[in-house]
């Protein structure tokens, strides 16, 4: 029979909980990055498909169905990899015919997606990535991820302390567009 | 697993119709899409082959409640049912907190509502989840076949020990009765974790304030842990 789990057993597997603070510090970082990087959106999805945070100028954008085809992508191209005999995969990069989609993995749990326009240099959007990256995972209760030469930008070790999520007096203000935040 | 997200006050849960090939799962999907209001669910996404086959999933999002002051929403996939695409439901199987079996009532099918079953026990063993312990239901479709094979003969053959829906997909026969019975009995399971972990924390809070803060001189070593300030549930 389908047994519960009973207090005599360990639960098997465990449910991804994001409190309030660290979504809203989460949803501060994308879009920062967003600005920085000229992004249309900038997502983190767990690795079943569930939506944690996210921000992005195209509100048409069904982000439900994202999360899904992300989550699915990124596995699948983890699968590819491993039949290849890569045995990790940190980042994936579609050219299209407008737009550049990034796909990066934070943590073990987590997956980062950044759409931008064609037109927007692919490197910058790596180098953004990988700067929050050792972030978004600490927020997110993941071990910071130490992604060797596969980054485009180095990543803080992992006693660094996160950068502040305030930004300095003199930066730029954010870029509007980006108000609408998802998830 | 469930991802609760305390800012949006979302709770989401995937549920994943798995099965036999041409067994009737996107029937399934594809009959809940149709008979939700737009308001309650998202749009039918689908990863299919030319011939409309499942390549890689359907999906579909449904929204239904409010429990609790947070937004319930479950997210409905199936998977494809060939055995070469193991990898596929393996990766959409990936935290997964509800299952739906459809099985194939022809009996002509019955190789393939075997091997439908070893190829899902297979995926979930190889993301270390235990096919027992997971909320799961089989629904034994296409009902209004001439020659079904009779219930009893499909527990039999499956091994069946959990509760069963016997279904026509394509009516909608017991498909929303079948929905039912998997989202309750998840949305139980999350409850139970829930309490269980309140629980856990709230010992080893009790723990925590318990304990002196300088070990004393009698105090046991590592090697032989003090019984009392164990954990309970294995954690």
């Amino acid at each position: 029979m389908n047994d519960s789990p009973s207090e005599s057993e360990p639960l098997d597997w465990d449910d991804v909980e994001v409190s309030a603070d660290a979504a809203d510090r989460a949803e501060d970082l994308l879009r920062d990055f967003a600005a920085d990087a000229e992004l249309d959106m900038a997502v983190i999805v767990d690795r079943s498909g569930g939506m944690v945070a996210g921000v992005a100028s195209r509100p048409d954008v069904d982000v439900d169905t994202v999360g899904a085809l992300v989550a699915g992508a990124f596995g699948a191209m983890r699968s590819l990899a491993r039949e290849l005999g890569e045995a990790a995969i940190v980042e994936s990069l579609h050219h299209g015919g407008k737009d550049t989609i990034y796909l990066r993995q934070i943590g073990s749990r987590y997956i980062l997606l950044a759409v931008a326009e064609l037109n927007q240099p692919a490197g910058i959007v790596r180098e953004r990535a990988a700067q929050i990256a050792g972030p978004l995972a600490g927020l997110l209760g993941e071990p910071m991820e130490a992604t060797g030469s596969q980054s485009a930008a180095p990543t803080r070790s992992p006693e660094a302390a996160p950068p502040s999520l305030t930004p300095p007096p003199n930066a730029p203000a954010p870029q509007s567009g980006y108000a609408y935040d998802i998830g | 697993m469930a991802v609760v997200n305390h800012d949006t006050r979302e709770v989401q849960f995937k549920i994943v119709y798995c099965g036999t090939p041409l067994g009737g799962k996107t029937t399934n999907l594809i009959y809940i899409h149709n008979r939700l209001a737009p308001a309650m669910r998202g749009d039918l996404a689908s990863i299919a082959t030319e011939q409309e086959r499942t390549l890689f999933f359907d999906f579909l999002p449904v929204h239904p409640t409010i429990i609790a002051g947070y937004d319930t929403r479950f997210q409905l996939y199936s998977v494809p049912g060939q055995k070469i695409y193991g990898e596929t439901r393996r990766i959409v199987l990936t935290g997964v907190d509800g299952i739906v079996f459809v099985a194939d009532s022809d009996p002509d099918r019955v190789e393939a509502n075997l091997e439908a079953l070893e190829s899902t026990r297979e995926a979930l063993a190889s993301l270390n989840r235990s096919f027992d312990r997971i909320p799961l239901f089989f629904q034994f479709n296409k009902r209004d076949l001439p020659g079904a094979m009779a219930p009893e003969e499909m527990d039999e053959m499956l091994e069946v020990r959990r509760p069963t829906f016997l279904a026509s997909a394509a009516t909608g026969y017991n498909v929303f009765a079948t929905l039912d019975a998997v989202t309750q009995k998840v949305l139980r399971e999350f409850h139970i974790r829930r309490r269980l972990r309140a629980q856990r924390e709230a010992e080893q809070a009790a723990v925590r304030q318990t304990k002196p803060l300088t070990p004393s001189p009698v105090e046991p070593s590592r090697g032989s842990p003090d019984p009392s300030s164990e954990v309970a549930l294995g954690s």
